[in-house]
Formats: structure tokens, sequence, C-alpha cells
């Protein structure tokens, strides 16, 4: 046996490369048709994984029924708008009109009817 | 060329690049086989492994495609491991081949030797340096296939090394 020295850390990185490297190779055609059967599969997985598309006219019909749903609500309310009178009467007494001394004006009504009355005191139960 | 891979995978991971991935393929799959071969598969085995291998690749590359080969890599080793399991034999037991012998050539005792004394080395040695110095992958890319820290693997390659250049004194020696 020929006398071999250890090589040193260079050459034996290089050493294993080649080592490995030239060893024989694979059948070709076998790995050939891997390739085409892969090619195949992947064909048919990335067929499978696109997302698939909104129908035109799905999205035709979703924009069209939101626009008729926009333009319905915005006539409605011009029209309620249009339809409110000038002037509404007060629904309470909190809303009416308040004089100058916070009370309301109604208070003041009874307030001046109650002066001018002749009964100053009226015992409670009689 | 690591860079040339990625860009070829992120090529048909992005736009469906047939062509790119062919490439790739063309390029990893006889080395592939070699290293199957290397860790004790037999060629059959090696070309079943090499079809699992690069499926279980296409499924989860595009995740990912920045290092492919070592995932590729990965991928295969982990295939390699299960089958020996499922086997029950060692790989590195394996029935030798006669057709895996390299021809001679001028510095094929060298070779031979060297291949001789690798297989003294455990697989996990054997291993980081066919992917380390064979493959070309680098210790970072080597730390996500053998799931260790990066300074670890570095570590364990020169270590492996040494371990080599002991053996082989030992086997002039003794």
């Amino acid at each position: 046996m020929a006398d071999r020295q250890p090589p040193d850390d260079d050459r034996l990185c290089r050493l294993i490369h080649e080592a490995y490297e030239y060893l024989p190779g694979p059948d070709m055609s076998r790995l050939y048709r891997l390739q085409e059967s892969l090619s195949r599969q992947t064909a048919v997985t990335r067929a499978g994984a696109r997302p698939r598309r909104l129908p035109w006219w799905i999205a035709l019909l979703l924009i069209s029924g939101a626009v008729a749903a926009a333009w319905w609500a915005g006539v409605t309310l011009l029209h309620r708008r249009g339809a409110e009178p000038a002037h509404r009467p007060p629904a309470s007494a909190a809303e009416a009109p308040r004089d100058h001394t916070g009370g309301t004006r109604a208070a003041h009504d009874r307030d001046q009817i109650m002066d001018d009355s002749p009964v100053i005191y009226q015992r409670e139960g009689n | 060329m690591p860079a040339d891979y990625r860009r070829l995978l992120e090529r048909y991971c992005r736009q469906g690049d047939e062509a790119s991935f062919n490439t790739f393929y063309q390029s990893q799959a006889p080395r592939l086989w070699r290293y199957l071969r290397a860790r004790g598969s037999s060629p059959d085995n090696a070309h079943d492994l090499i079809a699992e291998a690069f499926l279980r690749f296409l499924q989860v590359v595009c995740r990912d495609p920045r290092h492919p080969v070592a995932l590729l890599y990965r991928i295969a080793g982990n295939i390699h491991i299960d089958a020996w399991r499922r086997q029950k034999r060692s790989p590195l037991r394996a029935v030798p081949d006669p057709a895996a012998e390299p021809a001679a050539a001028d510095s094929g005792d060298d070779r031979e030797h060297l291949r001789t004394i690798m297989k003294t080395l455990s697989e996990y040695e054997q291993n980081l340096l066919l992917l380390r110095y064979w493959i070309g992958l680098t210790h970072k890319e080597l730390a996500d296939v053998v799931e260790k820290p990066e300074g670890t693997v570095r570590r364990q390659c020169a270590q492996a090394l040494n371990t080599l250049k002991q053996r082989w004194r030992e086997e002039e020696h003794g």
C-alpha cells in the first residue's frame, strides 16, 4: 500500500467533494421520467391551488344592488325632508317658548289666574 | 450557485415558471441520488426516495424559497431515515454496490481511501461532512438541516474533519 500522509484541511475538503461527486450517476432515463411526472403533478397542483375568481355577473349584481340601495335611501330622505312642516307646534311644555324669567308661558298664565282669584286660602279637604 | 437556485425557485413560485424548476431538478437530482447512495440506499431505493423528496419539496418550497438546496437535502435526509427505520437496517451496512465504485483515476486511490475512512465515522459526522464539503451548504444552512445552532455545527464540522484526519493516520500506521 502506498504511504499516504493525511492531507491538510483544504486538500481533505476537496477530496471529500471529488470522492462523491464523481461516483457513477443514476439512470438518467428514470430521472427524466420522474421529472415528467413531477411536472404533471405540479400542473395539477397549481390548477387546484389557483384562487377562483368571482364571476363577473355576480360582481355586477352586487354593485348594481349597492347603487340601487344608495339611490333609494337618498330619494327617501329627500322626500321626508320635503314633507316636513316649516313650523311645528310644541309637543309638550318642555318645548314651549320660555319667557324672560325662565319659566314657561303656561306656568306664567296659571300664576296670573291664581293672583286674580278672590280665594286666598283654601284648606285642604274642605 | 445558491443565489441562482434561489432565483430559480422564486421565479417558479411567483410566476409558475416550470422551466426554472426543471433546471433546478436537473442540477440537483443526480447529485441527490449519489448522496442517497453514499448514505446507504440501494440504486432503486434512491430513485424512489428522490421522487418522494421532490414531491414533498414542491409542497413546501414556495413558503420560503431562500435556501432550496438545504431544504431539499433536509427533506431527503428525513425520508432516508424514515425508510431506514422501516427497513430496520443500518444505511452504513448496506450491501455495497460494485457499480457505485468509481472508475480508476489519477487520484482514485485517495478518493476510495477517503470513502472507506468516512464509513468509520458516525452517520451524523458523515452527513455533516458530505453536506458541508460535497453539497456545499453553508454552516447556516447546515444548521437548519440538522436543527442545531450554527456555532455548534461549525464546531462539529471541524471536529469531524479532525477525526477523519486522525482515522486516516491510524489507517496508515495501523
